[in-house]
């Protein structure tokens, strides 16, 4: 009650959008539940603004991503591509796809449960936040984060080295 | 005081510690007096700000919608069921029109970009070997091809199959935003015929906070019987050399060559189609007669184009250099497969494209002689995909095999 959504919608959006990107890896498809998100927030009015719209959004991508991985399984979908961005530098654009693919890549090989806290710390949510979202003792976030973040440096670090032996 | 845990560093550098338990100060006395501990944090925080910046170097673009849309799409789908669920309500369609407006914007930029970008790369000498103009042996394959079959569609025509595709696109486009929605006003209208129990409500509304989203599922490819696709006649007619003359010309040209390897090497990554330098396919046709099986990975997960695909590259007796191409394909593969076509314009480069499945994926293959096999990578464009490009890269590996006669 009495939430101001404007601005809990000003503070958030691009957060939730990051958050959820990195699940479905589909820009539009990202903004579109980050919209989803805020309309069913809207209508329920939850106490806890922050922590309903993580909880509801987490929940609305992993079926997306699963329902994903259904339509599409021989394919993975890495990026959204706009004209606009083409037309000015194609070679740019390759590379931003590259550079994506490889932090996906990076992210799959974290566990679930890594995977997530580390995105809710990226989308600047405190260790409390973090721990009521995914059921983890506070004090087990900063060793989950601390995992989550060397297998993610290594692995980007692999995918790379590899990229450079490939070429 | 034993060492600061590695989960405290961590809490300690996010500002994760609550200042009024003491740990907060104690953390910070004891880094200014172990020297183990402050290297340590260094370290710690050296990968917090790694993992950061590898996590923003994959950030989406897209700007929010003012909140006042968001707020009447809100107030419009309480107003009635039929308009509950994302891809739904009043805003929302008009949002999808612009969308699908934009799509059609996206296809016929992306087209002209990709002009563009040809149009540099054909300036710095790279070409694209089947474009009718820009290479003898795409419209040699074209030809052969219409004449192997004339219901096929030309690869020359690049301006009527530009405007035949974005009319494809957009229409797929279209279709998927449908499929796209219609899980969820399924799960909408399941819910409103009682078909899910009050406990499944119960736990939907409160992990969801409204209507469940359900995945859909699509059958998987079915196998289907081999077939041969596409037996293209390389008609430039190629000098009598081998591979050794090849490769003599080419070491007596050392410097150019050399040039040319350090252009391809500052080349960016694009589709393979644009990369087969133009020096290279005036040289030759094809040179690397025999037969092929392609075998690709992707990534773990992705299985693409199940089932087997042999390349096979014959000079007919009597018809010096004049290779004929074909493609055997089998597995679930052939159930997919629309267009496929292969070409060899070096002794060292096989180009393969493959156009298969509903959304008609395509699937480019470059490879390069390593020892006995090729080495190279695919890759898998997506062009229906709603408002996207998807793309995934695997690896490839082309292994000569015997030919089997006819």
């Amino acid at each position: 009650m009495g939430t101001d959504w404007a601005a809990v919608y000003e503070a958030s959006y691009d957060q939730l959008v990051r958050f959820l990107y990195r699940m479905v890896w589909e820009e539009d498809r990202a903004h579109d539940l980050a919209q989803e998100t805020f309309v069913r927030a809207l209508r329920h009015e939850p106490d806890q603004p922050r922590a309903w719209l993580f909880s509801v959004a987490r929940n609305l991508a992993r079926d997306e991503a699963r329902a994903a991985v259904r339509r599409r399984q021989h394919l993975t979908l890495v990026r959204a591509e706009e004209a606009g961005r083409v037309a000015e530098d194609a070679g740019q654009e390759m590379e931003r796809t590259e550079r994506h693919e490889a932090v996906r890549l990076a992210l799959e090989s974290l566990s679930e449960r890594d995977r997530e806290v580390l995105l809710l710390w990226d989308a600047d949510l405190s260790y409390d936040e973090i721990s009521e979202q995914t059921g983890l003792a506070r004090g087990a976030i900063g060793t989950t984060l601390s995992r989550a973040r060397r297998r993610l440096v290594e692995a980007h670090r692999t995918g790379e080295d590899q990229n450079a032996t490939y070429r | 005081m034993p060492h600061i845990a590695e989960a405290d560093l961590h809490a300690w550098l996010d500002g994760a510690l609550p200042e009024e338990s003491g740990e907060l100060q104690s953390i910070q006395d004891h880094i200014e007096s172990c020297p183990d501990c402050a290297t340590r944090l260094q370290e710690a925080r050296d990968l917090r700000d790694a993992a950061r910046g590898i996590l923003s170097s994959a950030l989406p673009e897209g700007s929010a919608p003012s909140f006042e849309d968001i707020r009447h799409r809100a107030m419009g789908d309480a107003r009635g069921p039929a308009e509950v669920g994302p891809g739904s309500g009043r805003m929302k369609r008009g949002w999808l029109s612009a969308q699908r407006l934009g799509w059609a914007a996206t296809v016929m930029l992306a087209v002209g970009a990709g002009w563009i970008g040809r149009a540099v790369l054909v300036e710095k000498g790279w070409s694209d070997p089947f474009n009718e103009g820009q290479s003898p042996t795409a419209s040699r394959l074209a030809e052969a091809d219409a004449v192997a079959d004339p219901a096929r569609e030309s690869f020359g025509d690049d301006a009527a199959e530009i405007k035949e595709e974005s009319d494809e696109l957009g229409q797929r486009k279209d279709q998927l935003v449908e499929a796209n929605e219609a899980p969820l006003k399924r799960d909408a209208a399941a819910a409103g015929k009682g078909i899910a129990s009050p406990e499944q409500k119960a736990q939907r509304e409160r992990t969801y906070g409204d209507s469940p989203t359900d995945a859909d599922d699509e059958p998987e490819a079915e196998a289907a019987t081999p077939r041969r696709l596409g037996a293209l006649a390389g008609a430039e007619a190629p000098e009598a050399e081998d591979l050794a003359v090849v490769d003599g010309v080419m070491a007596q040209d050392a410097e150019a060559f050399q040039q040319e390897d350090r252009a391809r090497a500052i080349q960016p990554p694009l589709d393979p189609w644009h990369a087969i330098p133009a020096v290279r396919l005036g040289l030759t046709v094809s040179r690397a007669p025999g037969c092929y099986r392609l075998e690709y990975s992707w990534s773990p997960g992705v299985a693409y184009l199940p089932g087997t695909i042999e390349l096979t590259g014959i000079e007919p007796e009597g018809r010096a250099g004049q290779s004929t191409y074909a493609i055997a394909v089998s597995g679930g593969a052939a159930s997919e497969l629309h267009e496929a076509i292969w070409a060899s314009p070096h002794p060292d480069s096989v180009w393969v494209r493959l156009v298969s499945g509903e959304e008609r994926e395509a699937f480019t293959v470059r490879a390069g002689r390593s020892g006995a096999d090729w080495l190279g990578e695919g890759r898998v464009r997506v062009p229906a995909a709603p408002v996207s490009v998807g793309q995934t890269r695997g690896t490839v590996r082309l292994v000569r095999i015997r030919c089997e006669p006819e």
